[in-house]
C-alpha cells in the first residue's frame, strides 16, 4: 500500500470568465495527505480552498497538474474521495430522507437496498443519531444533527479520505466541539484521513496533525500544526494568527 | 400571556385552520375531479338516451322530467350529449396538457442543464412561439391542418409548450448548483440519475401545479376552437361545438346553449380550483408545517 492517500502535484485551476480576465483560483499547488493523517487547510476567503476540495473530489477537473489517490491517478482509481459540505441542510436532497441520501452511494455501487439500509442505520448510530433519523428530512433536524448525518453519508462507502469543507463553520461553538470529537472518534476507529478546510485556527490547532496555509491560490506555508502556529514564517500566516489569538 | 404571545398564538391558529382547510378542499376537489373523469369513462352507460338519436318531433323541448336538460334542434337528448361530451373534453384536454408538459419540461431541463449553444437555440425557438398571439396562431395552425380534435390538440400544443420549457429551465438552473447535487455526484450518480432521481422530483411541484391550472384553460381553448368549427366536427358531441351549434337558439331555446356552457364552467372551475389547492398544498414549507402539527 502506498504511503500517501492523496498526492496533489502542481495542480492549477483557471476559471475562464465572460468579460473578465480569467482567474487562477489554484496556482501550482502541491501537497500530500498521509494514510490516516488529518491535514488542515486554512486561508482567507476566496483563496481557493473550496476549489481544491472540488478538484480532489473530482467535481471539477484541473487545468493542469495531476492528482493521485492511493498512488493511482484519480481517473483510474476505483475508490473516490468523500466530502462533508459547509451547509449540511443544503447538501441533502430536500425531497429525500437523510437515510436515502446516506444509502445512495452504497446502492449505486450495487448493494441490495435492505443491506444498505441496515448499514446506514448502524452508521447513523455510530455518528450519534437515533435510528429513526434515517426517515427524516434535512429540514426536520438541527444543523448539528444534519452534519452528523452528512458525516455518516461520507463514511458509508468507506473512503480513505474525507474532505471537510468548512464542515463546522455553520454550527455554533458547542455543536462544533461535538462534531470535532465525533470526527476524532471516527478517525481513531478507521484508518480514514481528513483534509480539514477551515478558517478557524483555534479549531485546527487541537485537531490537525499538519497544516497548509493558503494565500491567493498558492500554499505559502506547510508543516506540523504546532510548529506553524509557534513559529509562522510567511507574513500572511502571522496575520492569520494575530487575528485568531488576540 | 403577553401581547406578542397572544398574537403568535392567533397566527399559529390561523395557519392550522388554513392548513386543515386546504386539506379538506383538496379531498373535495380531488373527489370531484375523479367523478368527472369517471363520468367521462362510463359515459355510454350513464346516458339516459342515445346521444346521437335524432327525433325531430321532440326538437327544442325545454327541460322536463323526460329530458332533464331539454333537447336540441334535432331532438337529441341534451343531458346524454353532455355526458358523452365529457369524453372528448376530458381526454383530449388531458392528452394536450400531458403533451405540452412533457415536451416543454424535456426541452427546458435540457437547456437548463446543458446551457451553451443548445440553450440559446432552443430558447430562441420557444421565444418565436411565444411571440405570436397564442390563440390566433393556434387558429392559423388548426386552419392549415384542418378540423378535428387531434389537429386542434396539435395546434394548441404548438403554442403552449414554451411556457413549460421556460419554467423547467428556470427551475433547473435554480437546482443545478445546489450542494446536494454535488453530494449525489460523489455518491456515484450518473447524469441520468441526477436528472431523474434528483432534479425532476425537485422541480416537479411547480410544473404539476402549472399543468393542473392549465387543464381548465386548455379545456376552454379546445372548446373555443371547436366553437369556431376548428375542433370537434358535427355530429360529435363536444361542449364547445354544441354551444356553437345552438347559438342561433340562444333567445328561443336558451337551454341548448346554457347546458353545455354550465358543463364547461363547472369542469373548468373544478380543475382550476384543484390546481390552486395543489399549489397551496405542495409548498414545501407547508409540508414541514404539517409534519410538525402532527407530532405536536
Ligand atoms: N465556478 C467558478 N467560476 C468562476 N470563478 C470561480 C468559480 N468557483 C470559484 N471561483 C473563484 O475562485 C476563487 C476561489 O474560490 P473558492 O471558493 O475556492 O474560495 P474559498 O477559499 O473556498 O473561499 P471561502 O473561504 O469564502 O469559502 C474565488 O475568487 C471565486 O470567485
Ligand atoms: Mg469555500
Amino acid at each position: 500500500m502506498p504511503e500517501n492517500v492523496l498526492d496533489v502535484r502542481d495542480v492549477t485551476k483557471v476559471f475562464e470568465r465572460k468579460g473578465q480576465p480569467s482567474l487562477r483560483a489554484v496556482d501550482g499547488v502541491s501537497f500530500s495527505v498521509g494514510r490516516g493523517e488529518c491535514v488542515g487547510l486554512v486561508g482567507g476567503s476566496g483563496c481557493g480552498k473550496t476549489t481544491i476540495a472540488r478538484l480532489v473530489t473530482r467535481l471539477i477537473e484541473p487545468t493542469s497538474g495531476s492528482i493521485a489517490l492511493n498512488g493511482r491517478d484519480i481517473h483510474e482509481s476505483a475508490d473516490g474521495v468523500q466530502m462533508v459540505f459547509q451547509n449540511p441542510a443544503a447538501s441533502f436532497d430536500p425531497r429525500r430522507t437523510l437515510g436515502q441520501g446516506a444509502a445512495e452511494a452504497l446502492i449505486n455501487a450495487g448493494m441490495p437496498k435492505p443491506e444498505a439500509r441496515k448499514q446506514v442505520v448502524a452508521l447513523f448510530e455510530r455518528c450519534g443519531l437515533p435510528a429513526d433519523f434515517v426517515g427524516r428530512y434535512a429540514y426536520e433536524v438541527s444543523g448539528g444533527q444534519c452534519q452528523r448525518a452528512a458525516i455518516a453519508r461520507a463514511l458509508a462507502p468507506d473512503p480513505s479520505l474525507i474532505v471537510l469543507d468548512e464542515a463546522t463553520s455553520a454550527l455554533d461553538v458547542t455543536v462544533q466541539a461535538q462534531i470535532v470529537s465525533l470526527l476524532r472518534d471516527v478517525r481513531a476507529q478507521r484508518a480514514c484521513a481528513y483534509l480539514f478546510i477551515c478558517h478557524d485556527l483555534a479549531l485546527v490547532q487541537g485537531f490537525c496533525d499538519r497544516l497548509l496555509v493558503m494565500w491567493r491560490g498558492r500554499i505559502v506555508e506547510e508543516g506540523p500544526t504546532a510548529e506553524v502556529i509557534a513559529s509562522p514564517k510567511h507574513p500572511y500566516t502571522r496575520e492569520l494568527l494575530e487575528a485568531a489569538f488576540v | 400571556m403577553t401581547q406578542t404571545d397572544a398574537i403568535a398564538d392567533v397566527t399559529v391558529r390561523v395557519q392550522v385552520v388554513r392548513r386543515e382547510h386546504t386539506g379538506l378542499m383538496l379531498v373535495a376537489l380531488v373527489t370531484l375531479a375523479a367523478l368527472i373523469i369517471l363520468v367521462a369513462l362510463c359515459a355510454p352507460v350513464l346516458c339516459p338516451y342515445d346521444p346521437y338519436a335524432q327525433d325531430l318531433s321532440s326538437a327544442l323541448q325545454p327541460p322536463s322530467a323526460q329530458h332533464l336538460a331539454g333537447t336540441d334542434r334535432y331532438g337529441r337528448d341534451l343531458l346524454s350529449r353532455i355526458i358523452i361530451g365529457a369524453q372528448p373534453s376530458v381526454f383530449f384536454t388531458l392528452l394536450l396538457v400531458a403533451l405540452i408538459a412533457i415536451t416543454g419540461v424535456t426541452v427546458g431541463v435540457l437547456c437548463g442543464w446543458k446551457g451553451g449553444r443548445l440553450d440559446v437555440v432552443l430558447m430562441r425557438v420557444s421565444d418565436l412561439f411565444l411571440a405570436f398571439p397564442g390563440l390566433v396562431f393556434a387558429l392559423a395552425i388548426a386552419g392549415v391542418l384542418g378540423g378535428g380534435m387531434t389537429n386542434a390538440v396539435l395546434a394548441l400544443a404548438a403554442i403552449s409548450w414554451p411556457k413549460y420549457a421556460r419554467i423547467a429551465r428556470g427551475l433547473t438552473l435554480g437546482q443545478k448548483n445546489e450542494p446536494y447535487l454535488d453530494a449525489a455526484r460523489l455518491a456515484g450518480c450518473t447524469t441520468a440519475q441526477l436528472l431523474f432521481r434528483h432534479i425532476l422530483p425537485n422541480i416537479a411541484g411547480p410544473i404539476l401545479v402549472t399543468a393542473m391550472l392549465d387543464i381548465g384553460t386548455m379545456m376552454m381553448e379546445l372548446a373555443g376552437l371547436s366553437f369556431l368549427g376548428l375542433g370537434a366536427q358535427p355530429p360529435m358531441a363536444e361542449w364547445g361545438s354544441m354551444m356553437s351549434d345552438s347559438r342561433s337558439f340562444l333567445q328561443t331555446a336558451p337551454w341548448t346553449v346554457i347546458a353545455p356552457g354550465i358543463a364547461i364552467f363547472v369542469v373548468v372551475m373544478v380543475f382550476n380550483l384543484l390546481g390552486d389547492t395543489i399549489r397551496d398544498y405542495m409548498d414545501p414549507k407547508r409540508r414541514a408545517g404539517r409534519r410538525n402539527a402532527r407530532s405536536e
